[in-house]
């Protein structure tokens, strides 16, 4: 069913996706480790796992190795997609 | 005005930061203006591998850290970004030794960092409203009264809102309850020299990699968001292959991106859809010049820049009777209107077009000689370099300079 934009009724990854760019994880400086995002957002790491999966298999969110620690962060097209709901 | 007029605009978007109407308008106006004799320094937000400055066009652009504050939400996030904008615009402005005539802002969501500036500087602020959050979405939810809220102070502080159609003048009137004597019309316009310039002579090559040639090509370009009405567009995809055999080529970006494409699959059309996502320039174009149709269904539209694309790069026009769009488009002369909303009124203005080619060269034809007499970059920069000039001679001879 299609649905207008209202807050709950987004899916639940792109929820998580408009949370990373509210934190500024949006640059690989920038970039935020599981433990990070899931103090931020409250959410277990489990749960932040899963919606890092998805969103990295749509390439809205990519990963990086920085000190032998994965770190996370939006890509573009991640940006874009956050951006868009708003402009 | 013997000295050089100094306009600084803020805006949220500002290439490559591009997300929606805003960008192009910007981009387009601030070189325009440059062009003709006036000062332009635009404040936008950081994005990742653009330069912190650069000049362009005579174009000075300076990018902000716009993610220095962690937020709870994106109202919040925007909050925080213009409290950061407004401290560095006001260092550059300072070391501008204050030569900064005007600040002009873009939308609610640089409203904060706008209004800052002016009293601080105590110099005009003029705001353009590109949209508004009650003819978006409404403004059930605190959030989005908040954002509407946010919207009517800039206009209450603005000393002019330049809207971009007459229709978005009259919203305006409505939503926010502004005079008549604060409101200026001013359309956006299109760049249609990019279109003649770049031809590419392989357009047949570029087709294939999203149609076969038995397929006609019905383009759709925007942000994939409720109010543009691309499920309207998907829902008349069925309709129109009765009639003739259509690829939909939807380029864009947003929310709703997975539910069109679980709709699309779902209505067993999935081979007949073909969702780019994001392009750049130079593709655009391309999808732009060898479209047999390109469609605009929104049903909520302030304006319409795709409409004016797919005028320049000669593509016959089917828009929703809504909006900017009725004010741009001309039923049967410059395109076919459709009713807004309505899938079987949207298809069958688009088999109109795609099923008799003499109308859809007139179409086309016309729209072209249109685009190039009322809506050139030119033009439109002049009457906006009119109003910086009428409202820098109020305030020099208002109480407040």
């Amino acid at each position: 069913m299609l649905s207008r934009i209202s807050p709950g009724s987004i899916p639940d990854e792109l929820y998580f996706l408009c949370m990373l760019h509210n934190i500024g994880a949006t640059a690989p400086e920038k970039s935020l480790t599981l433990e990070e995002i899931s103090r931020w957002t409250v959410m277990k790491s489990e749960k932040v796992e899963e919606n890092l999966k998805k969103l990295m298999e749509g390439n809205h969110v990519e990963s990086s190795l920085i000190s032998g620690v994965v770190r996370y962060f939006l890509t573009v097209d991640g940006i874009r997609k956050v951006l868009s709901m708003y402009s | 005005m013997d000295k050089e007029l100094a306009v600084m605009m803020l805006t949220w978007e500002f290439p490559p930061r591009i997300v929606g109407g805003i960008s192009p308008h910007v981009y387009c106006l601030s070189r325009s203006l440059a062009k003709n004799g006036v000062k332009v320094y635009v404040v936008t937000c950081d994005f990742p591998e653009a330069p912190q400055h650069e000049v362009v066009d005579g174009v000075e652009i300076f990018r902000i850290d716009s993610y220095k504050n962690p937020s709870p939400d994106f109202v919040t996030w925007v909050y925080l970004m213009n409290m950061n904008m407004q401290r560095e615009a006001a260092a550059i402005v300072n070391n501008l030794d204050g030569k900064v005539d005007i600040f002009h802002a873009h939308d609610w969501l640089v409203a904060n960092a706008g209004i800052g500036l002016k009293h601080v500087f105590r110099k005009p602020l003029l705001a353009t409203f590109h949209s508004t959050q009650v003819g978006r979405n409404g403004a059930q939810y605190e959030y989005e009264r908040m954002i509407h809220e946010t919207e009517y102070w800039l206009t209450y502080e603005a000393w002019r809102v330049i809207c971009c159609s007459n229709y978005m003048i009259s919203h305006a009137k409505w939503a926010f309850g502004l005079p008549e004597d604060k409101l200026v019309m001013i359309p956006n316009g299109v760049n249609f020299q990019e279109y003649a310039r770049n031809k590419n002579p392989n357009l047949s090559q570029f087709r294939v990699m999203f149609a076969l040639s038995e397929e006609r090509i019905v383009l759709f370009v925007g942000r994939l968001v409720y109010e543009k009405g691309v499920h309207v567009l998907i829902k008349a995809l069925s309709k129109v292959l009765e009639k003739v055999n259509v690829k939909f080529v939807i380029v864009g970006s947003g929310y709703m991106e997975e539910e069109l494409s679980n709709l699309v699959t779902g209505m067993g059309l999935a081979h007949k859809v073909m969702f780019t996502g994001f392009v750049d320039d130079e593709t655009l174009r391309n999808l732009q010049r060898c479209a047999d149709v390109c469609v605009v269904p929104s049903l909520f539209e302030p304006f319409g820049i795709a409409a004016l694309e797919a005028m320049a790069a000669g593509s016959p026009l089917v828009v929703s009777d809504t909006g900017g769009l009725s004010e741009i488009v001309e039923h049967d002369v410059t395109g076919v209107k459709v009713h807004p909303n309505n899938p079987d009124s949207l298809a069958w203005g688009i088999a109109r077009v795609l099923l008799d080619k003499k109308y859809a060269e007139q179409l086309k034809n016309n729209a072209y000689k249109k685009v190039q007499e009322k809506y050139d970059w030119d033009k439109i920069s002049q009457r906006t370099k009119t109003v910086y000039e009428t409202v820098l001679k109020e305030y020099s001879e208002s109480f407040w300079t």
